[in-house]
C-alpha cells in the first residue's frame, strides 16, 4: 500500500484510531524546529544546529526545507513547492502531494498567491512580501567548507568572525583566474556579522536577498541545521571594492518561450536543431507572461 | 616616562589538571617542569616582566624552559592559567593604530576580541614556517591573509602592499604569486616576516627565528630584523635558545627555566655579569 | 652630577662551586660637571669594573650610583630598572671601552651615526655627522663604507671614540680610549674629549699611561690596593 492511499483509508475525521498526525511531525518535533527556527530568526545568519527527524523521504532530498515547512504549515495556508523554479520537477512534486496528503492545504503554482513557498535552488522572480515566508532546502550549511574541513574550526571561526581564510580564497580566485569564479552557493555577510550560505542559488538571486520583505528560513536535514535571514535584514555579497560581485549575464538573449529578458534563463540543448535555447528558469511566472498575467518586458 | 605597552604579571600556563603543590614542588630548584604529585606540566609559572614600545626584549632558555609557553599566551593561541597581561596604548585612539583596549587585562576578553587585537596589533614569526604559513597558497595571498584580516578589501592595494613587504624583506616581487613550498628555508621565513610585519602591528612575536637555518642565512634574516626594527619601531620579542640571536638583536633578556624566569637585566650585563647558575653555565657554554 | 659612594662588587662562581671574586670594595668618589675623574690602581681589572657598574653592564653588591639626569631626574644608577638605564645609555652616558663591541656586517659609518638615530636624529643628518666625526679622527675615507670588524686595533679604537662622541653626553666612561693609539690620534682624541669638557661633559676615565690621563685630569681617584687587585676569598 502506497502512504498516500494508506493515509487516506485512515479516517481522521473522528479522531482517535490510530494516525498521523497533523504535518506528519508529532507536535514535540514541530516544537523543537519552530524553538529552533526562532533563534535561527534572532540571530540572523547564525546556523542553528536542530534534531534532523526522519521523513518518508531520503536525506538530502529536501529534508531540511520539509521539516520547516511542516513545523510552520497551518491548514490555512497557500503552498508552493518549486525545484530549481519549476513547479513541475519530480522533487517539487513529490514534496507537494506529501505535504498536501498530510496537511490537505490549498496548493498553488503562483508566487503571488502562496503563503509559504518550499524552494531549492532558487528565488521566485516575483518580489514576494512581508505575509510569506520561503523555506530553502539547503545541502551544505558551512560557507567556510570551501575553506576548512573541520566544524569545530569553523564554528570557532564563526564565533570569532575569523572570515579571512574565506576572503583569502576568493583574493586566490582573482589572482588565478583575474575574477571570483564561484557560481552557485555565493557567500553573503548577513547583518555585518555572520558569513552564510545562501544554498546553491544562482548569484543572480543573491540581491534578493538583501532588505527583503519575506522571511527566509534554511533548513538542511542532512547537516541538521537551521538558520534564518529576517525581513527587511542586510544581505551583502563577499565582494572586492576593485572586483564586484556580478550576476550572472544573459546580455543578449531571451527567453524561448515568453521573451523575457529580465529574468534568471536555463540553457536548454535543442535536440532538434543540435544548438542551444535559453527558458525562464522560473516556469510559473514564465507561464503567466505567456499567458499575458504578468507584463512583457 | 611613558607607561609600557604590555605590563605582563603572574602569568602562568599549566597542562594537565594541577594541584596545589604544582607551584611549589617545580622550577630551577627542582629541576623540572612536571609535578611529582599530578604529574602536570608547569609549562610556566609567575612570568612578569613589562614590554615597552620600540624596544626588543630577549626571552632566553632551552627547551622546555617555558620561553615559547610565554609567547603563545601573548598570542592568545594557548589560554593562560593564571596571570593578566595589561595593554597601555599611550594615547593611541582605535583610529591611529591602537585596540581601544587601553588598560585593560587582554587574558579577560573573549576570544572574538583577543582576534581583533590579534589582527590589529601583533605579529608573530614561529620556528616552523609551517605553523605561520600555508605553504599552497600564494606568498602574496599569505600576506594577503592577514591584511584581509585587517579589514582591506581592495585587491590592487593589497597587491601593491604585498609586493613592497616582500622586497623589504628581501623576497623577489615577481615570486609574489608562487606559494612558499617553492622556497628555500630562508626566504620561507622572509615570507613569514614580511606577513607578521604586513598590518604595522605594535608587537612582534618572534619564536626561534633562525633556528634550522645555515649559518650565513641566518645573519641575514638577523640583520634583516634590526633593520626593520629600526625602520618601523616596533616592539618585539624574541624568544631564543641561542644567547648569540639574542645579544645581537636585544638590550634586555628574560633568563628562563623550568617554567621560571630566573634572571632578567639587561643584555650586557646578562652576558658579562650573569648571576644565576643556569644563566652563568649558558653564558660560559657559549660558542 | 655624580656621586659614587662605597661601591663594592664581587662575582660568584658558580661553576667553581660558589667561588667568590672581589673585584673591589667602598668605592667612592665624585664628579662635577665638566671635570674629569681618572681612576688609578696599581695594577688589575678593579678600575674598568667600576665603570662596567656606573654603566651597569656589572650590577654592584652594594653602595649607591647617584646620577643627576635632565630626563629622569636624581637616579641611583645601581639599582634603577633597565628601561630607564636604557633611556640615559641613549641619551645621557656614553662608554668608549677598550675593545670595539659592534655587530658584524655594519659599515664604519653606520656604527658611528647608530647612536645618534637612536636618539632619534635624522638618517641622513646622523650620517653626515659620522662622516665629519670620523674624518677628524682621521680615519682613512676608504674605510667608511668598510666593517670594522677588519679594521687594526688602532682604526677600531678611533670609530669606537667617534661613536661615543658624535653625540654629547652628560656622563662619559672611558675606559683606556688612547691605548693603542700613535701619538698624534692622541692629541686629537685629547682635544676632543676637551672640547666635550668644555661644554659640560663629566668623565670618569682609566687611563694605562699615566702622561696622558694627566693632559686631561681633573683629579685622580686611586683605589685602595687591597681592594684594586683582584683577589679570591674564601667561599
Amino acid at each position: 500500500m502506497r502512504l498516500q492511499e494508506w493515509i487516506r483509508s485512515t479516517d481522521r475525521s473522528e479522531g482517535g484510531c490510530v494516525d498521523y498526525n497533523f504535518a506528519f511531525l508529532d507536535e514535540g518535533a514541530k516544537r523543537e524546529i519552530r524553538r529552533k527556527t526562532l533563534k535561527a530568526v534572532a540571530i540572523p545568519g547564525y546556523q542553528v544546529p536542530f534534531g534532523s527527524r526522519e521523513l518518508p523521504i531520503a536525506r538530502g532530498w529536501g529534508t531540511g526545507g520539509l521539516q520547516l515547512t511542516l513545523s510552520l504549515i497551518g491548514s490555512s495556508d497557500v503552498l508552493k513547492v518549486i525545484d530549481q523554479g519549476s513547479d513541475d520537477s519530480v522533487n517539487a512534486v513529490n514534496i507537494r502531494k506529501f505535504i498536501e496528503s498530510v496537511t490537505g492545504v490549498a496548493l498553488t503554482t503562483n508566487t503571488l498567491e502562496a503563503s509559504l513557498i518550499q524552494t531549492r535552488h532558487r528565488i521566485p522572480e516575483e518580489p514576494l512580501n512581508e505575509k510569506q515566508i520561503l523555506v530553502f532546502q539547503v545541502p551544505i550549511p558551512e560557507p567556510l567548507r570551501f575553506v576548512e574541513p573541520s566544524e569545530r574550526e569553523t564554528r570557532r571561526m564563526h564565533a570569532e568572525a575569523d572570515y579571512s581564510p574565506m576572503w583569502l580564497y576568493l583574493y586566490e580566485d582573482i589572482v588565478r583566474f583575474r575574477e571570483i569564479t564561484i557560481g552557485a552557493r555565493y557567500p553573503v555577510m548577513v547583518n555585518r556579522r555572520y558569513v552564510m550560505d545562501p544554498s546553491p542559488i544562482p548569484r543572480w538571486d543573491v540581491p534578493r536577498l538583501h532588505m527583503a520583505k519575506a522571511l527566509y528560513l534554511f533548513g538542511a536535514g542532512r547537516e541538521k541545521r537551521i538558520y534564518a535571514i529576517p525581513p527587511f535584514t542586510r544581505v551583502e555579497p563577499l565582494e572586492f571594492d576593485d572586483y564586484r560581485f556580478r550576476v550572472e549575464s544573459f546580455e543578449g538573449r531571451c527567453c524561448a518561450r515568453c521573451g523575457a529578458r529580465n529574468t534568471f534563463l536555463d540553457e536548454v540543448p535543442d535536440d532538434d536543431t543540435g544548438g542551444r535555447t535559453f527558458m525562464c528558469s522560473d516556469t510559473a511566472h514564465c507561464e503567466k507572461r505567456r499567458s499575458g498575467e504578468a507584463p512583457s518586458p | 616616562m611613558k607607561q609600557p605597552l604590555l605590563r605582563v604579571r603572574n602569568l602562568s600556563k599549566i597542562f594537565g589538571p594541577g594541584c596545589p603543590r604544582c607551584a611549589a614542588d617545580t622550577g630551577p630548584e627542582a629541576g623540572t617542569n612536571i609535578c611529582p604529585h599530578c604529574r602536570s606540566v608547569v609549562a610556566c609559572h609567575d612570568i612578569g616582566f613589562d614590554l615597552h614600545t620600540d624596544e626588543v626584549l630577549g626571552v632566553v632558555g632551552e627547551s622546555g624552559s617555558g620561553k615559547s609557553t610565554v609567547l603563545r599566551l601573548l598570542h592568545f593561541d594557548w589560554e593562560a592559567t593564571a596571570g593578566e597581561v595589561m595593554l597601555y596604548e599611550n594615547g593611541r585612539s582605535p583610529d591611529g593604530g591602537g585596540t581601544g583596549f587601553d588598560g585593560v587585562n587582554l587574558l579577560s576578553l573573549g576570544s572574538y576580541r583577543q582576534r581583533m587585537i590579534r589582527n590589529r596589533i601583533m605579529g608573530i614569526v614561529f620556528q616552523n614556517p609551517h605553523l605561520g604559513l600555508k605553504m599552497h597558497i600564494s606568498s602574496g595571498g599569505n600576506i594577503a591573509e592577514r591584511l584581509l584580516a585587517a579589514g582591506w578589501r581592495h585587491v590592487g592595494e593589497i597587491r601593491r602592499q604585498a609586493g613592497e613587504l616582500l622586497e623589504r624583506t628581501e623576497v623577489p616581487r615577481a615570486r609574489m604569486d608562487e606559494p612558499p613550498k617553492h622556497f628555500s628555508g630562508g626566504m620561507q621565513q622572509r615570507v613569514q616576516i614580511a606577513k607578521a610585519l604586513s598590518n604595522s602591528p605594535a608587537i612582534l612575536l618572534l619564536d626561534e627565528l633562525t633556528t634550522g637555518l645555515d649559518v650565513s642565512v641566518q645573519a641575514r634574516v638577523l640583520d634583516l630584523i634590526r633593520r626593520l626594527h629600526r625602520e618601523m619601531q616596533v616592539a618585539t620579542l624574541v624568544v631564543s635558545h641561542d644567547l648569540g640571536v639574542v645579544r645581537m638583536l636585544t638590550r634586555r633578556t628574560l633568563v628562563m627555566k623550568c617554567g621560571r624566569i630566573v634572571e632578567a637585566g639587561l643584555t650586557d650585563q646578562i652576558l658579562e655579569d650573569p648571576r644565576h647558575p643556569y644563566t652563568q653555565l649558558m653564558v660560559s657554554s657559549m660558542l | 652630577m655624580l656621586l659614587v659612594k662605597n661601591l663594592h662588587k664581587s662575582f660568584t662562581l658558580h661553576m667553581l662551586g660558589g667561588k667568590r671574586i672581589e673585584a673591589f670594595s667602598d668605592v667612592s668618589f665624585q664628579v662635577a660637571p665638566g671635570k674629569a675623574v681618572v681612576l688609578s690602581a696599581p695594577s688589575g681589572g678593579g678600575k674598568s669594573s667600576v665603570l662596567k657598574c656606573i654603566y651597569r653592564t656589572y650590577l654592584p653588591d652594594a653602595g649607591v650610583i647617584r646620577f643627576q639626569s635632565p630626563s629622569l631626574g636624581l637616579v641611583d644608577l645601581a639599582s634603577l630598572d633597565e628601561h630607564r638605564v636604557l633611556v640615559l645609555r641613549r641619551g645621557e652616558i656614553g662608554y668608549v671601552t677598550q675593545f670595539l663591541k659592534v655587530l658584524p656586517r655594519v659599515s664604519t659609518v653606520d656604527v658611528v651615526s647608530e647612536p645618534l638615530i637612536n636618539a632619534g636624529v635624522d638618517a641622513e643628518l646622523a650620517r653626515r655627522r659620522a662622516v665629519e666625526t670620523l674624518r677628524r679622527l682621521r680615519i682613512p675615507e676608504a674605510l667608511f663604507s668598510a666593517y670594522p670588524a677588519t679594521f687594526s686595533g688602532g682604526e677600531q679604537q678611533r670609530v669606537n671614540i667617534a661613536r661615543a662622541l658624535i653625540r654629547r653626553s652628560r656622563l662619559l666612561l672611558l675606559d683606556e680610549p688612547t691605548a693603542s693609539l700613535d701619538a698624534e690620534s692622541v692629541g686629537i682624541v685629547l682635544d676632543m674629549l676637551q672640547d666635550c669638557k668644555e661644554k659640560g661633559t663629566a668623565m670618569v676615565a682609566v687611563f694605562h699611561d699615566r702622561s696622558v690621563a694627566e693632559r686631561i685630569a681633573d683629579s685622580f681617584y686611586t683605589l685602595r690596593p687591597d681592594d684594586g687587585f683582584v683577589r679570591a676569598a674564601a667561599p
